[in-house]
């Protein structure tokens, strides 16, 4: 099986959105929090291997479904840009929930 | 054991930044040798960074919360964990990922990474993200040890 170069840019800009909605989603309702807790004994743990279950799942469903001829060094670029995004969305969530904000 | 695994933890993040800058470096004129350098260096530094995932991840999950935690949250600077520990701890996440994926375009795309200036711009910036990234963990685990070193140095006489 070739991979899929493309499809692995849109696992990971997936995943990265994955992580940091699932962060800020398991502050904000303690069910979900538990949730990643009960799968691993910590949410922490929880989270990094429904990550990997995210980024395979979705990995395989883009691979099955794009069929796209778009710019690699734009997909490039928006993995980082997500990257960096996502970054600052998780550090500004927790710098305005520390103040209570 | 906890220094150990801290120490292992930071000492594969740094060999997994530098892998990166590594990498960096031989894009920015790639031949075909420079191409081959930069897919051992990728490979290398996503192994690494792999494994300061799980080497981090065993103190954080066994030894941080009853720890470090306790005495950061105790002493004069609490916002290290509420902010830096729990930022760290998820936006490490992205790095594996970031790394599997440069890894992977610099062993299946050798054509269009020789032909395209583009994409190796693109592959640099990258690269970039994942040495910032890097670099930030690092800097948060600084702070999260300062705070636990300072809440200890208030408890002595």
């Amino acid at each position: 099986m070739k991979l899929d170069i493309r499809a692995l840019s849109w696992a990971v800009v997936i995943v990265i959105w994955f992580i940091a909605g699932a962060t800020i989603g398991a502050e904000l309702l303690p069910p979900l929090k538990d949730f990643f807790a009960g799968l691993a004994g910590h949410h922490w743990t929880g989270k990094g291997i429904v990550s990997v279950g995210v980024f395979i799942v979705g990995y395989m469903a883009v691979a099955a479904h794009l069929n796209s001829r778009a710019s690699l060094s734009r997909a490039v670029y928006l993995v980082g840009a997500s990257a960096v995004v996502g970054s600052l969305v998780i550090l500004s969530f927790f710098i305005l929930h520390n103040y209570g904000i | 054991m906890i220094p150990t695994l801290i120490g292992l933890h930071a000492g594969l993040g740094e060999i997994g930044v530098f892998a990166f800058l590594w990498v960096l470096v031989e894009i920015l004129e790639l031949t075909e040798s420079r191409l081959a350098r930069a897919r051992l260096a990728a490979a290398m530094g996503t192994v690494s960074l792999f494994a300061a995932w799980l080497t981090g991840g065993y103190y954080y999950v066994s030894f941080y919360g009853t720890g470090a935690k306790t005495l950061v949250k105790a002493g004069p600077f609490p916002w290290a964990h509420s902010i830096f520990t729990e930022t760290k701890e998820h936006v490490f996440l992205f790095l594996p990922f970031l790394a599997l994926f440069v890894a992977a375009l610099l062993y299946t795309r050798r054509k269009d990474l020789l032909e395209n200036s583009e994409l190796r711009k693109a592959l640099i910036f990258l690269c970039a993200v994942i040495i910032l990234l890097g670099l930030a963990m690092a800097g948060m685990g600084y702070l999260i040890s300062m705070a636990a070193r300072q809440s200890l140095e208030m408890k002595l006489p």
